[in-house]
């Protein structure tokens, strides 16, 4: 996923930052991880025409942007509005800074880092980060428990909610669609049976017209795909 | 505050993706489960009611 990412962003290098239980040495021991949320390479493309780095240090997400030397925090607790922004600018460019620093020192713009120089720096990250009171939630990182931020930010603002929400408008309208073509062809097949042959046995085919046909209306009202939910997908559209 | 420190937000354009979260997908799973419950159950329920319908008019 790393290699992935840095392909894509070419010398703008991106930090999952996280604290890892199993390869911990010590409550100090920071690691660079990727490869968490499958969205980071497209969202990192999107970002890298503002030319943001960014990283994500347990629940919070740090955004360097490098035209306005800010960093940016994404916390769980607070929301990060401008006033919050504002309130913390101080702390907020003096991180920035510190992690310039650290990029530059180790020359990180213009080429693939290696794992030990991301390693380096996300200890040097870390322990300013700490120094500086800058991490609220110090908790050891569970990938069961623990959410990417980015992760989150992505599934609240485009509207997928697990186990309730996975599809969008247009999904949903398709489903319907089908849903009442199903109904149609049950309703007309039924009118067919009756009007022709009688037999009551021959109404169990229409099992299958009306199943799609609730297959196609519960997942319009639900604004759920089962397919989707199956498969671990979502689509919004 | 100036025109360039203003919080820029990334703008999400990710409308369709991948869930790798063991509990979202245990999450989708069983609403996979339930709307596929409703629609048998459904189906059962008018089928015997139209065969019903046929065999005793």
């Amino acid at each position: 996923m790393l290699d992935e990412i840095l392909v894509i962003r070419e010398s703008i290098p991106i930090f999952y930052y996280n604290r890892d239980p199993d390869r911990a040495m010590s409550n100090d021991w920071y690691i660079l991880q990727s490869g968490f949320f499958v969205a980071l390479s497209s969202f990192a493309n999107e970002m890298s025409d503002d030319k943001l780095k960014y990283v994500v240090l347990e629940n919070k997400l740090y955004a360097l942007d490098e035209v306005s030397d800010i960093l940016v925090i994404f916390g769980d607790k607070e929301k990060m509005t401008q006033e919050v922004v504002s309130k913390l600018q101080g702390e907020i460019t003096k991180a920035a800074n510190y992690l310039s620093y650290l990029l530059d020192k180790h020359d990180l713009d213009t080429f693939v880092p290696s794992p030990s120089q991301l390693k380096e720096i996300a200890n040097d990250f870390g322990d300013y980060l700490k120094q500086e009171n800058l991490v609220e939630d110090d908790s050891p990182f569970d990938p069961h428990e623990s959410r990417s931020m980015m992760q989150k930010f992505i599934f609240k603002s485009i509207g997928y909610t697990p186990g309730q929400c996975n599809i969008g408008r247009a999904e949903r309208l398709k489903r319907l669609l089908i849903g009442m073509m199903g109904f149609v062809v049950a309703i007309i097949a039924a009118f067919l049976i009756v009007l022709f042959n009688g037999n009551p046995w021959l109404m169990l085919t229409l099992a299958v017209p009306l199943g799609m046909g609730f297959f196609g209306l519960y997942q319009y009202l639900f604004k759920f795909c089962v397919v989707n939910g199956l498969t671990k997908k979502y689509d919004m559209h | 505050m100036s025109e360039t420190t203003k919080l820029k937000l990334p703008k999400p354009e990710l409308f369709e993706g991948e869930v790798d979260f063991p509990e979202m997908i245990k999450k989708d799973f069983r609403k996979a489960v339930l709307i596929i419950s409703l629609t048998a159950l459904s189906t059962i329920v008018l089928i015997g009611a139209l065969w019903a319908l046929a065999f005793f008019l």
